[in-house]
């Protein structure tokens, strides 16, 4: 397919991507070009065949249910914004 | 397949002494255990080759330097006491930047995980430490592993101990300089679509990707989660058993984790590969791969044939869909694993948001550098309304036609046998504007990811002074089957006793 701008805009919002517009001149043909080399997908007829999410089959291990003492998640060092036990995000709504 | 192939033989088999060290672990573990040597010399060693070598390789994003001789202090105690200690006691071990080390950084290569401090240890973190390895410090990578050449960290780009003109190979391009610059004895890495293979092959090492589900990810920052193995680099195939070995096991912490048997590697190798039944895929040996790198990979075919190995080329062509493949699949899953650095839990978020929705899109648009948008990107189109279908789910399908080309040819062969790398080392800064070449270079090692395939590649010879390596793939869970045949090339070959310039074999 051929990606214009307005598909970029829409993937970079799904994405929670912002970048300036120069970035996207840059992303747009790469992008492109990137796309261009799927349709070798294109070339077999994968229709008869079933999908794999994984490699193997193999049945998720499953650990008992009980309750383990965790790690110190060190969040007071690793979160931009710690406070008293919580991290503090700017308001959903905007300013003010 | 290639007149010089008895000659190398012969070549070898005069020096047969001088390069039937298969394992230089145990070596230093005899010395330890003999006291002939302490782990205090081998470590200081170490870092004198860090100090020497590091203003030209730039393998390392933080070094332990303090830490690692406290604890070659500590296992000498033990030593001089006569306790039996493992294997890998004391030897000095380079781990990837995106394992974690609790209360060590972690950043993943990214400008976003800059100043991230480990809350725990990866589990193939806490197995090392039970062996009481050495860390000598993180090593540097592709930011979030996406990368053939290293050159995406954000931080540095890192050197081929060979020329360092040339890149190490990526994604984890750290750890493949450090153990070719000496600058430790193994390190490891992780392997999504070649991470590990690719740059052992540029750096003259072996490199094994584990089958899928051997080696936990816990603690390893998710890649694309249904491709990612952690994996080691080593000088040789003995040592590559001994250190898969001490990684391998079920962990409650990855839901992946296989329950399969883990057998001493190391003690599975017979010297023998008699009646070895090898497939050649002819879509691995055409006009895609370079002439120098086919003529190294036929004389090592060659070699293998002399030992009592027959071939045959075999024809897959799921082969060349194996890229379109992957890069569907991983950056699908990677947009999102990547989701979670939003600017809320992971030290950076940029300054003054007008609110929340502003801070995630500009906290990452900021900190994540061009190839992991472009994934991002190329994975959230690929999960999209409207594009599921004739994107994510064809490639998955594919994936199932590559898992049956395979199946099929594992019926009537023990390994796959290819270059590892289409082309030999390239420049740095040859690709970087060209994504699609760059993604070139993963073309042998991916199908090894899509099928959770076990995959090794061994240095298999030098053209200009640059190394070439060889890529053997073979049956689930069948990692003793790539031991036993590289240890037993490696028996008889030299070429992965031989070292840039400036670097010893033993050091």
């Amino acid at each position: 397919m051929k990606l214009e701008k307005k598909d970029l805009e829409h993937v970079l919002k799904l994405a929670h991507l912002s970048v300036s517009e120069s970035e996207k001149s840059a992303l747009l043909p790469d992008l492109q070009r990137i796309l261009d080399t799927m349709k070798s997908l294109d070339k077999v007829d994968l229709n008869t065949i079933e999908p794999s999410s994984y490699a193997f089959n193999q049945e998720a291990f499953i650990r008992e249910d009980v309750v383990e003492q965790g790690d110190d998640l060190l969040m007071e060092q690793n979160a931009p914004d710690w406070e008293s036990g919580c991290f503090s995000v700017p308001s959903i709504l905007g300013d003010g | 397949m290639h007149p010089t192939g008895n000659l190398v033989v012969l070549v070898c088999r005069l020096f047969w002494g001088m390069v039937n060290m298969t394992s230089l672990i145990k070596k230093y573990h005899n010395e330890f255990k003999n006291q002939t040597r302490t782990v205090v010399d081998l470590t200081t060693a170490v870092f004198s080759q860090i100090e020497a070598k590091e203003p030209s390789v730039h393998a390392y994003i933080s070094t332990f330097k303090e830490d690692a001789l406290e604890k070659a202090a500590q296992i000498d105690a033990k030593f001089v006491k006569g306790e039996d200690l493992p294997l890998l006691a004391g030897i000095p071990i380079a781990i990837k930047d995106n394992m974690h080390i609790k209360n060590k950084r972690s950043t993943c290569g990214s400008k976003m995980l800059e100043n991230f401090v480990a809350p725990f240890n990866a589990t193939v973190v806490n197995h090392l430490e039970k062996q009481q390895a050495i860390f000598t410090g993180k090593v540097n990578m592709d930011e979030f592993a996406m990368g053939s050449s290293t050159e995406n960290s954000a931080f540095f780009t890192t050197n081929n101990p060979w020329h360092p003109d040339y890149v190490p190979g990526g994604s984890s391009g750290g750890s493949a300089a450090a153990v070719a610059a000496g600058e430790a004895i193994v390190s490891l890495g992780s392997d999504t679509g070649g991470s590990i293979r690719q740059p052992a092959a540029f750096c003259g090492l072996v490199g094994l990707k584990p089958t899928y589900g051997r080696v936990s990810r816990y603690g390893l920052v998710a890649f694309a989660s249904s491709l990612d193995q952690i994996g080691p680099f080593t000088r040789t195939v003995e040592d590559a058993a001994i250190v898969l070995e001490s990684l391998c096991g079920q962990d409650k912490h990855d839901a992946t984790s296989s329950n399969q048997a883990v057998p001493a590697f190391s003690k599975q190798l017979k010297k023998d590969i008699k009646g070895l039944k090898i497939a050649v895929p002819k879509e691995l040996f055409g006009d895609v791969i370079d002439y120098k790198v086919k003529q190294r990979v036929a004389e090592a075919l060659d070699v293998l044939v002399k030992q009592g190995a027959s071939y045959e080329e075999v024809s897959m062509p799921s082969l060349n869909l194996s890229i379109a493949t992957y890069y569907v699949i991983a950056p699908a899953e990677a947009s999102s694993n990547l989701a979670r650095f939003d600017g809320v839990r992971y030290t950076k978020r940029i300054e003054n948001a007008a609110n929340l929705t502003d801070m995630f899109t500009q906290t990452r648009g900021k900190y994540f550098g061009d190839e992991v948008k472009r994934r991002i990107l190329l994975g959230t189109f690929a999960l999209s309304s409207g594009y599921y279908d004739a994107y994510y789910l064809k490639a998955q399908k594919a994936r199932t036609f590559i898992k049956q080309d395979f199946n099929k040819v594992f019926q009537k062969f023990d390994v796959v046998l290819s270059p590892t790398t289409p082309t030999m080392p390239f420049k740095k800064g040859e690709h970087t504007d060209d994504p699609v070449a760059m993604y070139l270079a993963d073309l042998a090692t991916i199908p090894a990811n899509m099928t959770g395939l076990p995959a090794m590649s061994i240095p298999c010879g030098f053209v200009d002074g640059l190394p070439v390596g060889l890529q053997l793939v073979g049956k689930a869970f069948a990692e003793s089957t790539l031991f036993n045949v590289g240890d037993c090339y490696q028996s008889v070959t030299d070429f992965h006793t031989k070292v840039p310039q400036g670097v010893s074999y033993e050091i």
